[in-house]
């Protein structure tokens, strides 16, 4: 029969949390379904609000920035050019913003029963991805009706999906815990997600940026999603270095917020 | 027999007062560290430690433990083997939570270990997880799920989850629509058919006698007599009586003891075949598991019929005026017992010396349930010939009848106190300073009547005064002479003649 071991101070075996997380794994499709099975219970537009609230962004920004202030769009229509930011950028936020509160918003779930709490936050993702999958649809169909569809966006999305939602998730994983004892950090995030709203390339290419600005965009990951979108519409070759420092950074960032979150999962409830 | 846990010194350590408070928390880390900077001494805390009623530490609990922090839980081990259905007592705030959570996994132990073989399911709550905006059928799947259960085990026991539940079609419904009982109906229906090696349980599920509940608490252990561990968290050793076959009591943190109960479902006597009728057969009965609960509280924890104090550890007034000798139980003719038959009236005697003649005062007896409940409170004031005058210096003997009928079976414990009279500013209170049992012979005589099966246990039984009336149907009365049927006519008489 399988025995279990839980060590006082010593942080769990690594070997045995994944095996922990592999036997509760059908908790994140439980946890996502029941995310998207309340979401929109007694709304009249349903799942059409996934589509309504980037459509109005884009909108509003095609119109802005395109019409008036006339910002350069490196050769994309302006809905195609900030659809590509704006869809990507509201399945991150909503997964680093249910991360953040994942542990504070389940406490009643996490006061009275064990399973790894890493599953919610990575549910919050997956539900995430699947908004963000009605998104992409839009995406294809503007992409076709312009006539920038290429074989290269099907194949570079997962690469970017990677990136995108290990990026967000490992930022919610470090900050969940510390959102238990201090709830100043789920008041923060708004403020700095705005900045990082402001300093990624989604109102403007990453073209423009000066000389000095360009090794945060290299290394932004969210920044090295948008503009690998934006180039795969255009057909360009892809700087593979430039994706892989992505990817690289974005692995790293949630392997430290995954490690972090579980030195201090089980206490979680003791602070909440 | 192999185990099914087993514990090693586990040991908690909580902050006193709110562990919440996180800005006064960061404060002390920042005064502690910008201290430890600057060369400073480390100062007092400035919030003295929160210790509310609720927290009631013992010395021992501070021991080793840093400042602002007490131990909920200090080395406690013990084995479970498999298949044994084991009790977890203690009073509020003797750890029996803390133990539970660390047992379920929601929070680590501070020190030590403790293994498990096996699924545990834990049940702190039924429902844990139940969200209203869905339907009843797509929350026993996320409940189950949330225990540990696949989709295909929840797929396979699904029919008999909802059969078991009585919901029918409302199975579709969302359960914001439910109503509370057809919500606890479906809570428990899937804690039922949880499938586990290992079940915790808290006593808010297993106690309680809506027929539901009963049916549930059944159903769970009819899976444990095929060999599932059962943990049931309880302060009531009646109820561990019923369900368990050991138990472990903690005490300020600390396990206290472990010792087996009854159980007459394996070891029948002719006594007990008296109490099992169709609903109670197959659990321990009451009387048993009070004697098991008398005896070990006597042995254990409490003194017997009689304690006594040394003359300088006595608990005196402040002012050392008067001096607490001894609190004793007696029966009518004056000798020591701990033990009564529901129908046996006894007293309650307390031996105190009056050193000063000083003080007008009264003794008081609080008398308690053994799980806390207060009973009743008797003074003296109206035997005493001045109840305003200074008592006299000298030994004073004063018993208090507890009259029959009154108390039901159970154990019950005397809180003394004897205080300055009017204002009751120099005291002596000794909580638990002797318990007594009563028990029930199951004889007629008294309130119990023709009744022979259990009493409840409520802590009284006094004797109720029924009125009794009759009205037979309309068509059985005797119908007289000049008389419709059922209409009285009035007796009329003339006195004017």
């Amino acid at each position: 029969m399988r025995e279990t071991v839980i060590q006082a101070g010593a942080a769990p075996r690594l070997a045995l949390y994944l095996k922990d997380l592999w036997r509760y794994r059908h908790l994140i499709g439980v946890f996502c379904l029941r995310d998207i099975k309340t979401r929109y219970t007694q709304t009249i537009l349903g799942v059409g609000w996934v589509l309504l609230t980037p459509l109005m962004t884009v909108g509003v920004f095609s119109f802005v920035f395109g019409l008036l202030i006339k910002v350069p769009s490196d050769g994309l229509p302006y809905l195609l050019f900030y659809l590509v930011a704006i869809i990507p950028w509201y399945a991150f936020i909503n997964t680093l913003n249910n991360a953040v509160t994942s542990i504070e918003a389940n406490s009643g779930l996490i006061s009275k029963i064990y399973f790894p709490r890493l599953l919610i936050g990575a549910s919050h993702a997956v539900s995430a991805l699947v908004d963000f999958m009605v998104g992409y649809l839009l995406i294809i169909g503007f992409a076709a009706y312009f006539g920038f569809l290429t074989f290269t966006l099907f194949l570079i999305t997962p690469l970017l999906l990677l990136i995108q939602t290990g990026f967000a998730l490992g930022i919610g994983y470090f900050l969940a815990p510390l959102n238990t004892r201090y709830r100043d950090v789920k008041l923060s995030v708004p403020l700095a997600a705005q900045l990082f709203y402001y300093a990624s390339p989604i109102m403007y290419p990453s073209s423009v940026a000066p000389a000095w600005a360009k090794p945060w965009f290299n290394i932004n990951p969210f920044s090295v999603v948008i503009n690998g979108y934006r180039k795969a519409l255009l057909g360009e070759v892809f700087n593979w270095p430039y994706l892989l420092l992505g990817l690289i950074v974005s692995m790293i960032v949630l392997a430290i917020g995954a490690a972090f979150f579980i030195s201090r999962e089980q206490d979680l409830v003791d602070v909440l | 027999m192999s185990w099914a846990i087993r514990c090693e010194d586990l040991s908690k350590l909580y902050r006193f007062g709110s562990d919440t408070a996180a800005v006064d928390h960061l404060y002390q880390h920042l005064n502690g560290w910008m201290r430890a900077r600057l060369g400073l001494p480390v100062s007092a805390q400035h919030n003295e430690p929160g210790r509310t009623e609720m927290h009631v530490v013992s010395d021992a609990q501070l021991d080793g433990a840093p400042e602002g922090h007490f131990w909920a839980l200090r080395d406690v081990s013990f084995e479970i083997g498999e298949g044994e259905r084991v009790g977890i007592i203690g009073r509020n705030g003797s750890g029996k939570s803390t133990l539970l959570k660390i047992l379920s996994r929601i929070t680590s132990p501070t020190v030590g270990s403790f293994k498990f073989r096996g699924r545990l399911v834990s049940l702190l709550e039924v429902g844990t997880g139940f969200h209203a905006e869905l339907s009843g059928r797509e929350n026993i799947y996320l409940n189950a799920s949330i225990n540990g259960m696949s989709k295909a085990e929840v797929d396979r026991r699904y029919d008999e989850i909802v059969e078991f539940s009585e919901l029918g079609e409302q199975i579709e419904t969302p359960i914001k629509r439910y109503s509370s009982g057809m919500y606890m109906r479906l809570a428990f229906s899937v804690a039922a058919y949880l499938e586990s090696e290992i079940l915790i349980v808290d006593e808010v599920l297993a106690v309680g006698d809506a027929g539901f509940q009963k049916k549930c608490t059944e159903k769970m252990l009819e899976i444990s007599n095929r060999g599932r561990t059962l943990l049931f968290v309880s302060h009531s050793m009646d109820a561990v009586n019923k369900l368990c076959s050991h138990a472990i009591e903690l005490s300020h943190g600390r396990l206290v003891s472990r010792f087996k109960a009854e159980r007459p479902i394996e070891h029948p006597t002719d006594s007990e075949a008296i109490y099992v009728d169709g609903e109670h057969s197959g659990t321990p009965s009451l009387a048993s598991a009070r004697d098991v609960t008398s005896e070990y509280l006597l042995r254990d924890k409490f003194f017997g019929a009689e304690r006594k104090w040394e003359p300088l550890k006595a608990p005196s007034f402040r002012d050392g005026a008067v001096t607490l000798l001894a609190v004793r139980i007696l029966d009518r003719k004056g000798k020591l017992r701990r033990s009564f038959d529901v129908k046996e009236s006894f007293f309650i005697e307390y031996e105190f010396v009056v050193n000063e003649e000083k003080w007008a005062m009264n003794a008081h007896v609080y008398l308690k349930t053994l799980e806390g409940q207060n009973i009743l409170l008797s003074m003296d004031n109206l035997d005493l010939p001045n109840p305003e005058a200074a008592r006299r210096a000298g030994r004073h003997i004063e018993r208090c009848e507890i009259a029959t009928p009154l108390l039901n079976e159970g154990v019950y414990t005397i809180e003394v106190v004897i205080c300055t009279h009017p204002t009751t500013e120099y005291n002596i209170v000794v909580p638990e300073a002797a318990s007594f049992v009563i028990t029930d012979d199951m004889s007629p005589e008294g309130v119990r009547g023709n009744w022979s099966r259990e009493w409840n246990t409520y802590p009284i039984r006094p004797r109720m005064h029924w009125t009794i009336r009759h009205e037979p149907p309309a068509d059985e009365r005797p119908v007289l002479d000049g008389e419709t049927p059922g209409v009285q006519i009035p007796h009329h008489r003339e006195s004017h003649s």
